[in-house]
């Protein structure tokens, strides 16, 4: 089964580039497969002009279920990478501090996950992933499982981390909402197996309000693209081929 | 308050009917009273066998307790040493479970206690029963180390790769911490066979000291208050070691943020 076919995208750097397509459309194999996490079957994936393959690239990846080692607290989660490139505890200790701190977290650096909040936990996670030091974030509909209340502020809160870091970021979501408030571009995909369909600009400026007429205009012009791939999607369901 | 109220009441009531239980036999006169000794009887031949060794062996019991202690302790850190690896291989590596798992499949289901003639003869009165010990203690912890390892989340190991971990930091980071609960629990059910094995082969190595020796000697000397003594001294220690083993858990799980 092929999940992606002639999939093409060049990302700029710091850019804010945002997935969005019918469930199953391989958005998530797109994030998996520049993460090194599956192999492609034929193509190229070339991070900061470094070709994805037997060296890991830069990347760091976020996920919507947290993935936080429930046996470290916040602070030696933050840390798991930097104690695999075996730095020292001192230098490990100064940018966990300073990633927590980037999250608003340095009071919770001793709590473990159980003991922390969605949004809390997904902080934990942004800074695991930034105290890396990635070329490129990746992030697997991170704000999916949190509360509607909790999933504005976390985007208000990544568009503050993304100044301040400059960080290249990749975002999958089925929010056009989350989308057209957080990207800079927004890559609507088709129905499995998944191409690029359009890419739409958000030429907004930041912060964006959701009751604009701007906003409003693009939100709806991404649903028509959107809409026309989940009937493709479900028509391909339906009929047994 | 009320239920512990009523397990002390439930205690009492057991002592009483195991007293009721010897005093109808005496009054009966008849031979079963030497089978079921009173509670004090038994009470006292413990405090006795505290004082001076038994008439028969010669042994001081803290000999023979410390003489099976010594034989689960190192038939329990010899199993631990192997299952462990065993277990987080197996559950991991789809070629380490092929080529385990129909070995351990043939060998799982015979009785740890089948092997104690031929471990006997093999291994001699010391490190028989240490054989013993170890078969009913890897089992149980080989197969909770398994089922752990093959449970881990899968997005933790996603996480792990992209922060940049290899295999062995995978397996040192991630695999294993995970599978800490289900370790405990087989060594949790791993202590009590591994009592039930050490007794049973002591019981047959008839030479050396050890409680189920001892149990053995009493019984056959009909010195039944001894041998219900040295019964009590077994429930106390394997009792003990499990509960040495649960304050080991808490203590791991508080560490771990995981209480």
């Amino acid at each position: 089964m092929r999940a992606l076919d002639d999939f093409n995208l060049d990302v700029a750097e710091g850019e804010f580039v945002c997935l969005l397509g019918p469930s199953g459309c391989g958005k998530t194999t797109v994030l998996r497969i520049i993460a090194g996490l599956e192999i492609k079957s034929s193509g190229k994936v070339i991070v900061h002009g470094e070709e994805v393959g037997e060296t890991r690239p830069r990347v760091g990846m976020v996920f919507q279920e947290f993935a936080l080692f429930p046996w470290r607290s916040a602070r030696k989660n933050v840390e798991f990478g930097l104690e695999t490139k075996g730095m020292p505890e001192s230098s490990r200790a100064e940018l966990s501090a300073k990633y927590l701190e980037l999250v608003g977290l340095t009071g919770f650096a001793d709590s473990h996950p159980r003991e922390l909040s969605g949004g809390m936990k997904q902080r934990v996670a942004i800074a695991r992933a930034l105290a890396n030091e990635p070329d490129v974030l990746l992030m697997d509909e991170p704000f999916g499982s949190l509360d509607a209340q909790t999933r504005n502020l976390m985007q208000k809160e990544l568009l503050r981390i993304w100044s301040a870091t400059e960080k290249t970021i990749l975002f999958v979501t089925h929010s056009v909402d989350e989308a057209v408030y957080l990207a800079d571009r927004i890559v609507v995909m088709t129905a499995r197996p998944g191409k690029v369909r359009e890419i739409i600009d958000v030429p907004l400026q930041r912060p964006r309000d959701r009751t604009s007429r701007e906003f409003i205009a693009i939100r709806g012009k991404v649903l028509a693209e959107l809409d026309e791939e989940f009937e493709k999607a479900r028509a391909k369901e339906l009929s047994p081929d | 308050m009320f239920h512990i109220t009523v397990s002390i009441l439930s205690l009492v009531f057991f002592v009483a009917a195991w007293w009721a239980l010897n005093a109808y036999f005496e009054d009966q006169d008849s031979v079963n009273a030497e089978y079921v000794p009173s509670p004090g009887s038994v009470w006292d031949a413990l405090w006795g066998l505290m004082r001076e060794p038994d008439p028969y062996v010669g042994i001081h019991i803290t000999e023979h307790m410390a003489s099976s202690l010594e034989r689960i302790g190192i038939g329990f850190v010899l199993a631990l040493a192997l299952a462990i690896p065993a277990g987080l291989l197996m559950g991991r590596m789809r070629l380490a479970h092929a080529v385990g798992r129909p070995i351990v499949e043939v060998f799982r289901p015979i009785p740890p206690l089948a092997w104690i003639p031929i471990f006997l003869i093999i291994f001699g009165i010391f490190w028989g029963p240490v054989a013993i010990v170890f078969l009913g203690i890897f089992f149980p912890v080989l197969f909770n180390v398994m089922l752990g390892a093959r449970s881990v989340d899968p997005t933790l190991v996603d996480a792990a790769k992209t922060l940049g971990a290899g295999r062995f930091a995978i397996f040192e980071k991630v695999i294993f911490p995970y599978t800490i609960p289900y370790l405990m629990t087989g060594i949790k059910v791993g202590l009590g066979i591994g009592w039930m094995c050490i007794v049973a082969a002591e019981m047959v190595a008839a030479e050396g000291g050890g409680m189920g020796y001892f149990i053995l000697v009493m019984a056959d000397w009909s010195d039944f208050e001894r041998m219900y003594a040295g019964m009590v001294i077994i429930g106390v220690l394997s009792a003990l070691t499990t509960g040495v083993a649960g304050f080991v858990e808490s203590y791991v799980y508080k560490r771990m943020g995981m209480d």
